[in-house]
């Protein structure tokens, strides 16, 4: 079996002993920032990349998923014990999670997150490894007709995820896209937008403008005039760490129903943790025959999203590494990794780097494992990072992005795009627009500019091509529908409420 | 005045971004035809549309919303910019450590509350940390002093 082989192949790659060392510090260290009180997976990631710069391909990319994992158990872990969910995703964990905790049962809510967080990685990773195999043979299909309408939906959906007004969210889309122009240009080798300056001419740095939007802006956001600084009040006592088996056997149903809608939902472009989390805690609270108790400690309300917040997660890799296309900001992250390291995502990763391909998926597995024997044994660590006051956490936070954005490239101009980014980044904040679609445009947009014209050529300057080609003219026309959908007021106000949250 | 001042912001900052952009690509890109595309045709659509989106978020503004300044973190913001040019100056001429150690010091006193004295510590444990982890962990060459 074909599918064995390559199995094997990943394990082979992801037991190694120098990647299983990778893999541990990646979701040590991702669990470590991630559990830090206001840092998302995002702002954690970017802060962690540049560790990952000085080593193979295949165990960079080991360590950042591990790293990613981490990141996202150190969220929901926040998020249970303190109520201070660092991004949307967990913030759905915090709703039931944060009450088991002021019920005294912490230590139960934070095991039934690792177990259902480890079976939904074991489902996934299967999944995955079905799955990219399938969609790869029809990637190869496509024509840049058809890339350059998956790119523009991608774009799209990652717009319905974000917060707040859809204009601006599309705002923040073409300024990425803008962003993503600065540059050499790749048909010509003309300069574009690089004010004369020979810094710009590789393009603006990924690391520079994440860590500035996302890391260093956060730390502004916390220092605002009138908020508390650091976490408030006290961890409440851990309580109990194991389930018992009635709480486990209440927590099993939500688990694999969260699986398997986290699964579906990741490889949605613009899909992953966040929509899964919530599509798993709405129905988990349809099927209760107690939803009372939803809001209130309910214990399908930490399993089921957890689960579908990590299985949504590993199949987000699934666009990318097939497609090379990013559904999310997260992912937008990797590829730009990936990048740097020298391999382009796209359908040829899995033929021309096989074991990188493989290797990953195996990771993703072996990460997940690593997290259930890290997190249940180190709460009380955790707990004690939390009562780390926030005036020594952010000046090592801001020291810790600038030294590793420097160190990226080695050169000090990526220091200046980095505060120029931290400020435009809290100024959008101010102005209630979102980063994340920002970040997925900056990346995706040299590869939506190649396909348009790749395609133009192709077709001797004629547009009507893009609707002529079937599989392009329906994804457009599903971006399209999209739009008009979320511009309808009716449905955006419904729209606001799913996402209350905060 | 506008009643929902956060969407004129925004409004204009796309506005603005979409217009320079244009002028900058008319003025230095060659735009080329859809069949044979120069440099600046993709950069020309995407500021128009930043341009009309901009005017689009302006007239379709929502709800009343303020931009207060009072509220924004305006010291910290400065201090923390201050420190991060402080490092990026400071790198190549005077060293790693008296750098990383004048961003610390700076960055711990964005916060009013945090005194001299304490910000002199943490800026010491935070130079003494980033060494050990980029320059021994991770083996960047960095000229310490």
């Amino acid at each position: 079996m074909e599918f064995f082989d390559h199995l094997a192949m990943g394990f082979g790659v992801a037991l190694s002993p120098a990647n299983i060392g990778y893999c541990f510090l990646g979701a040590l260290l991702g669990t470590l920032v991630g559990v830090l009180p206001g840092l998302g997976p995002t702002a954690t990631i970017a802060m962690l990349l540049p560790l990952t710069f000085s080593i193979s391909p295949e165990s960079a990319l080991i360590m950042l998923a591990g790293i990613y994992y981490g990141a996202q158990y150190g969220g929901s872990t926040t998020a249970i014990l303190v109520n201070l969910p660092g991004e949307a995703s967990s913030a759905v964990t915090a709703i039931d999670g944060y009450q088991m905790a002021r019920a005294g049962k912490a230590g139960t809510a934070l095991s039934i997150a690792a177990i259902g967080s480890f079976v939904a990685g074991c489902i996934a990773t299967f999944f995955v490894a079905l799955c990219a195999p399938l969609l790869m043979t029809v990637a190869r299909s496509f024509t840049p007709f058809e890339y350059f309408a998956l790119i523009v939906l991608g774009l799209i959906c990652s717009i319905a995820l974000a917060r707040g007004s859809i204009l601006k969210s599309l705002g923040m889309v073409f300024a990425g896209l803008a962003l993503g122009c600065v540059g050499t240009d790749v048909y010509t080798g003309d300069a574009r937008f690089t004010f004369g300056s020979f810094s710009l001419s590789d393009g603006i740095s990924i690391v520079a403008l994440s860590v500035g939007l996302f890391g260093i802006t956060e730390i502004f956001r916390n220092l605002e005039p009138g908020r508390n600084d650091g976490p408030p009040g006290t961890v409440k006592e851990i309580g109990r760490l194991y389930p018992t088996r009635a709480e486990l056997r209440s927590a099993s149903g939500p688990i694999f129903r969260g699986t398997m809608v986290g699964s579906l939902l990741g490889v949605l472009p613009g899909g992953g943790a966040l929509l899964s989390s919530f599509a798993s805690y709405t129905i988990e609270k349809k099927l209760s025959k107690t939803p009372e108790r939803f809001g209130k400690g309910a214990i399908e309300g930490v399993a089921g999203p957890e689960s579908a917040n990590n299985a949504g997660a590993q199949t987000s890799f699934i666009p990318m590494l097939t497609l090379g296309i990013p559904s999310n900001a997260v992912m937008a992250l990797m590829a730009g990794a990936m990048i740097i390291q020298g391999i382009v995502p796209g359908p040829r990763v899995m033929v021309t780097h096989p074991e990188l391909f493989w290797g990953i998926i195996v990771s993703m597995w072996i990460g997940n494992a690593m997290l259930v024997v890290l997190n249940l044994p180190l709460v009380g660590l955790w707990v004690k990072l939390l009562k780390i006051p926030y005036a020594i956490l952010f000046p090592a936070i801001v020291a810790f992005c600038v030294i590793g954005t420097y160190t990226v490239n080695n050169t000090t101009f990526d220091l200046y795009l980095l505060t120029m980014f931290a400020v435009l980044g809290y100024l959008f904040s101010r102005l209630d627009c979102e980063p994340a679609p920002l970040l997925l445009g900056f990346v995706l947009g040299p590869l939506l500019e190649e396909n348009f014209r790749r395609a133009l050529v192709l077709s001797r300057g004629d547009f009507s091509a893009f609707v002529t080609h079937p599989i392009s003219a329906a994804l457009l026309l599903a971006a399209v529908g999209l739009l008009i959908i979320m511009l309808l007021p009716q449905i955006r106000t419904r729209r606001e409420t799913v996402f209350l949250e905060d | 005045m506008a009643e929902d001042q956060k969407s004129l912001g925004a409004g204009l900052a796309f506005l603005s971004l979409g217009a320079s952009l244009l002028l900058y690509a008319y003025l230095t890109l060659e735009m080329g035809t859809a069949r044979q595309m120069g440099p600046g045709y993709f950069p020309r659509f995407i500021s128009l549309c930043l341009i009309v989106l901009g005017a689009a978020i302006i007239f379709a503004s929502g709800p009343a919303s303020r931009i207060d300044l009072r509220h924004w973190p305006l010291r910290q913001i400065g201090m923390v910019g201050v420190a991060i040019l402080i490092f990026a100056i400071g790198l190549d001429r005077v060293g790693f450590l008296a750098s990383a150690f004048a961003m610390a010091f700076v960055t711990a006193k964005a916060r009013k509350e945090t005194s001299l004295w304490q910000a002199t510590v943490i800026a010491l444990a935070i130079t003494v940390f980033c060494t050990a982890v980029f320059r021994q962990g991770l083996g960047i060459p960095f000229q310490l002093y």
